[in-house]
């Protein structure tokens, strides 16, 4: 028993630790299932962001985390990068003329023209990404001065990141949009100063795009 | 004593240079924000998938267009100047190779005698940017108003309309300790020149008065244009 508690305290204060170094994420991940799904050897998938509507913009390094993070690892499935595709596609699937929804599908799909090219890329799923990673609160204070003597710091910054993203499924092959998947997460960062900051960063969109990539893998590969 | 005279030489030497280094990382790091853009606009548009206009149509880009730099002096941020002209070559003669049966570039807007059916003429009408500093947003923002005229191979005046373009980019695509303002810039007049592109090779059929005259030619076009 006393050897139980001891390493029950030794995991908590790891814990304690890796959350003290790295800033403690919390991510939430949901899903929304419209159709079954599933995915051959042959075809692949695209991640692109929406550009339609700056408030909800994503950054770019997301959504190509979420796409590496797909083709990457276990169950890894294949990915065509966003600039390949719209270049591709072009002038298909550029800011403004990118099909918003999945009724705008037929339009492109019922093209042989276009048709053609969808089936030589192999893109069977577009995954359409829609939020960002914004700063919810900050506090606290640092002075920082330098002479010919040395440079210093000292104080305490501290500030909170929330990521909320959803990605939009949809199947190119049946003009049909088969799910969603959002990806929420929030941590809070510090910095304390005594002459040297070392800034303890909570990785919040990293949190987030490696939550979202494993539930679309998961969501994509497994036929339901 | 000689010790104390060589430090005192020392000092002399390196704390003037010191503080000059001071000053300038001061200045670098306050000023270096607002300095503005200069860009040479450069890259490639792709083959746009749209079905063929069986027409022959020449394509005249006048000097002001293919020279065209913006310049613009934002008070407290620095100078923006963009050379978009040596961009606009590329643009339309990809985008017009895609859009008809054949595209070639012609000297003047009256080719009586080239086989063609048309003369296609765009020219810039304005060009305007807007940075986050200005919008009080995470974008840099670029719009391009073309005038289009469509001519018949006389020079006379068949159609004319104005294509806005757009394009913008997140200030946060690019690094918080690097600047900014060049790569965004750069990048928000692409999508612009990409949506042009875009927008002329979708639309083209669909502008009233060029729909009546695809519509009042012999031959009707079969191409499936939305």
């Amino acid at each position: 028993m006393k050897h139980f508690v001891l390493q029950n305290s030794r995991v908590w204060v790891l814990v304690a630790f890796a959350c003290a170094a790295a800033g403690c994420v919390t991510t939430t991940v949901q899903e929304i299932r419209q159709a079954s799904t599933g995915i051959s050897t042959s075809e692949s998938v695209v991640v692109l962001g929406r550009h339609n509507n700056a408030a909800d913009e994503s950054e770019d390094d997301f959504v190509n985390c979420v796409s590496s993070s797909l083709s990457g690892g276990k169950n890894g499935v294949g990915v065509v990068t966003e600039a390949s595709f719209v270049d591709a596609m072009f002038p298909w699937f550029e800011p403004r003329t990118a099909p918003l929804n999945t009724s705008d599908l037929p339009e492109i799909v019922n093209q042989p023209i276009l048709a053609d090219k969808l089936n030589s890329i192999g893109v069977r799923y577009v995954i359409w990404i829609e939020g960002n990673t914004h700063r919810t609160a900050q506090g606290g204070a640092m002075t920082c001065s330098v002479s010919v003597a040395g440079a210093g710091c000292f104080g305490f910054l501290s500030w909170e990141n929330d990521s909320s993203y959803e990605a939009s499924i949809w199947d190119i092959k049946h003009g049909t949009s088969v799910g969603k998947v959002s990806s929420d997460a929030n941590g809070t960062s510090f910095m304390p100063a005594v002459i040297v900051p070392i800034p303890f960063i909570a990785r919040v969109q990293s949190g987030a795009c490696s939550s979202m990539a494993s539930q679309l893998k998961t969501f994509i590969t497994k036929e339901s | 004593m000689s010790s104390r005279l060589n430090r005192f030489a020392v000092q002399s030497a390196v704390l003037p240079l010191l503080r000059r280094l001071l000053i300038g990382l001061f200045v670098a790091l306050t000023l270096g924000g607002c300095t503005g853009a200069n860009v040479q606009m450069q890259g490639e548009i792709p083959t746009p998938l749209v079905n063929r206009l069986p027409l022959r149509v020449g394509l005249y880009l006048e000097p002001a267009l293919v020279q065209y730099v913006f310049e613009e002096k934002i008070q407290d941020h620095g100078d923006w100047r963009v050379e978009v002209g040596p961009m606009q070559t590329k643009l339309f003669q990809q985008v017009a190779s895609a859009m008809f049966l054949e595209a070639v570039p012609v000297d003047s807007l009256a080719s009586p005698g080239a086989n063609l059916d048309a003369v296609l003429a765009p020219s810039i009408v304005e060009f305007q940017i807007s940075i986050p500093s200005q919008t009080r947003s995470e974008f840099y923002e670029v719009w391009i108003k073309y005038m289009m005229r469509l001519y018949d191979t006389h020079g006379t005046l068949i159609a004319e309309w104005p294509l806005t373009a757009y394009g913008k980019a997140n200030r946060g695509d690019f690094g918080f300790m690097e600047n900014s303002d060049t790569p965004a810039i750069r990048q928000a007049t692409m999508t612009a020149l990409r949506d042009a592109g875009a927008f002329l090779a979708l639309r083209f059929a669909s502008v009233p008065q060029v729909r009546a005259w695809l519509n009042s030619r012999p031959v009707p076009p079969q191409g499936g244009q939305t």
